[in-house]
């Protein structure tokens, strides 16, 4: 497949680009916006905003409670041995235990949803290219045309593309 | 890194440290949670993972950015440390939210992995030890001491390696209040941890206390005071002083405070514990100077090496210092362009 894209300076003229190909019909799922940094202000980079990061990594703290309760109750009741004056299953020290994996899994779970929904890592050919390192910003679509040319071109592109992804 | 080694060293037979890894022997036992030791591995390693993961994170955009601009092995090397990393929208948003998770949950895990490391002695019942204070007295110690280090390396990071156009004068001194809050929460906690031994007036616990304040400890506890306390609150109570020498002097003085403070913790106690006939001296031999003295040039080293071949300031971070600036400016710009299309 032959995708197209254009580089840009500043990130409004990308935001100019990306508008006006979505004014030509191309859907915002479609255009690819790559840069060095985030550019929180414009809003390209707002269409993928989610809160999924955040509920997986309540559920990865939730896995690690659970999995802790059972891994020290479990093990306490395996082979009940009173150590220290303390009943078999002391919950007071098993706190210690239950607090440390439950962040351990909020943290694991938060670190491995990032690369999962980040598609990373990816050794691939992909839309990107060098440019972006030297600050600039690249608006693409994952198809070529005459009209997508222009629309880059006339937005501020000071490059235009193509590349076999 | 460091840290984590030491509670290996002092295991007594650390080949087998693997035995505290929650896993069961053949005859199924597994590890006793209800001691501190265990919960030394399970706080250490939770902490290791989240601060390591802490620290790569953000790295990732700024591999992709040398992996960019390096070639031959170096190239491949930083393209698999980069993971792919092309810098999308939705890449950006993702790393941004797992960083800001990554922020919150690390406090908590700070918290308690230095309040594990105080129960480590407050669980035992040794004179001094066996304290209430014990964890917030470390969890004070661990930030307050790190400022210190911080402070140090960044101002040896900013003269070796010509950082003046990113660290500027003003975070030393913003820094240097920190570190001068720390030392006035590190007094009050010795103050009242004194007091209260003082007050209650136990003989083994007077025993020790007198052993550090008035008898053979003294010297290096008065020496403890001026250096976490004294010279940090001196230095950096006024503006004159809080320069980036300034900040440096007040540091080093509490890197050694709070190295005498942990030597102060455990040799006077120990050697003074319930019953006269246990009372014994101690005086560190060769290998435990050497060990000392290997740690610190570890952990030299390990830096020096990061700074090396990591971007030591966050390329993409800074630049993000530059985007309210940016979006001002186009704000305004929109703004003037309004006026003059509106106004005849």
């Amino acid at each position: 497949m032959t995708a197209m894209y254009g580089l840009f300076d500043r990130p409004d003229a990308a935001q100019r680009a990306y508008t006006g190909l979505k004014r030509a019909g191309i859907a915002p799922r479609d255009i690819t916006v790559v840069s060095g940094e985030p550019f929180e202000a414009f809003e390209f980079s707002h269409r993928d905003h989610s809160m999924i990061l955040f509920r997986l990594a309540l559920m990865g703290g939730i896995i690690g409670f659970v999995s802790a309760v059972l891994l020290v109750r479990g093990t306490e009741m395996a082979w009940p041995l009173v150590t220290g004056g303390m009943p078999v299953v002391a919950w007071w020290p098993n706190l210690v235990i239950i607090f440390e994996m439950t962040m351990l899994g909020a943290i694991v779970t938060t670190v491995v949803s990032l690369l999962v929904t980040s598609s990373l890592p990816k050794f691939g050919k992909s839309l990107y290219d060098p440019a972006v390192s030297d600050g600039k910003i690249l608006v693409g679509v994952p198809e070529s045309s005459d009209v997508i040319r222009d629309t880059l071109t006339n937005n501020g592109a000071v490059a235009v593309k193509t590349v076999d992804v | 890194m460091i840290g984590a080694m030491f509670p290996i060293v002092h295991l007594g037979r650390p080949w087998l440290f693997f035995w505290l890894m929650p896993y069961p022997t053949e005859r199924q036992i597994w590890p006793n949670f209800r001691s501190p030791l265990v919960w030394d591995f399970f706080a250490i390693s939770t902490y290791l993972t989240g601060s390591s993961l802490f620290l790569f994170l953000p790295t990732i955009p700024d591999f992709a950015l040398v992996r960019d601009k390096t070639t031959g092995w170096r190239r491949r090397v930083y393209a698999i440390l980069a993971l792919g990393w092309s810098g999308t929208t939705k890449q950006w948003h993702r790393l941004e939210s797992a960083m800001q998770i990554m922020a919150i949950a690390i406090v908590p895990v700070a918290v308690s992995v230095h309040t594990i490391v105080s129960f480590d002695f407050s669980m035992a019942p040794v004179p001094m030890w066996h304290s209430t204070i014990f964890g917030p007295y470390f969890v004070a110690g661990a930030i307050f001491s790190g400022i210190a280090a911080l402070i140090i390396a960044m101002a040896s990071l900013r003269k070796f390696l010509h950082l003046e156009k990113y660290l500027h004068p003003v975070h030393f001194e913003n820094l240097g209040k920190l570190l001068l809050m720390m030392s006035l929460l590190w007094g009050y906690f010795v103050f009242a941890e004194r007091l209260t031994t003082w007050y209650g007036n136990i003989g083994s616990e007077m025993t020790v206390f007198w052993q550090t304040q008035r008898l053979s400890f003294a010297p290096l506890y008065w020496t403890m005071v001026i250096a976490n306390f004294v010279v940090p609150v001196t230095i950096l109570s006024f503006k004159k002083t809080r320069t980036i020498a300034g900040c440096v002097v007040a540091s080093f003085g509490v890197v050694l405070g709070m190295w005498l403070e942990r030597f102060l913790i455990i040799v006077p106690a120990l050697s003074h514990k319930y019953l006269a006939y246990s009372w014994g001296s101690y005086r560190p031999r060769t290998p435990e100077i050497l060990l000392l003295i290997a740690t610190f040039g570890a952990m030299i080293l390990l830096y020096v090496l990061f700074s090396k071949l990591v971007p030591i300031i966050s390329i993409w971070e800074m630049k993000i210092g530059e985007h309210p600036k940016l979006a001002h400016e186009q704000q305004t710009r929109d703004e003037a362009q309004t006026m003059w299309r509106t106004q005849p």
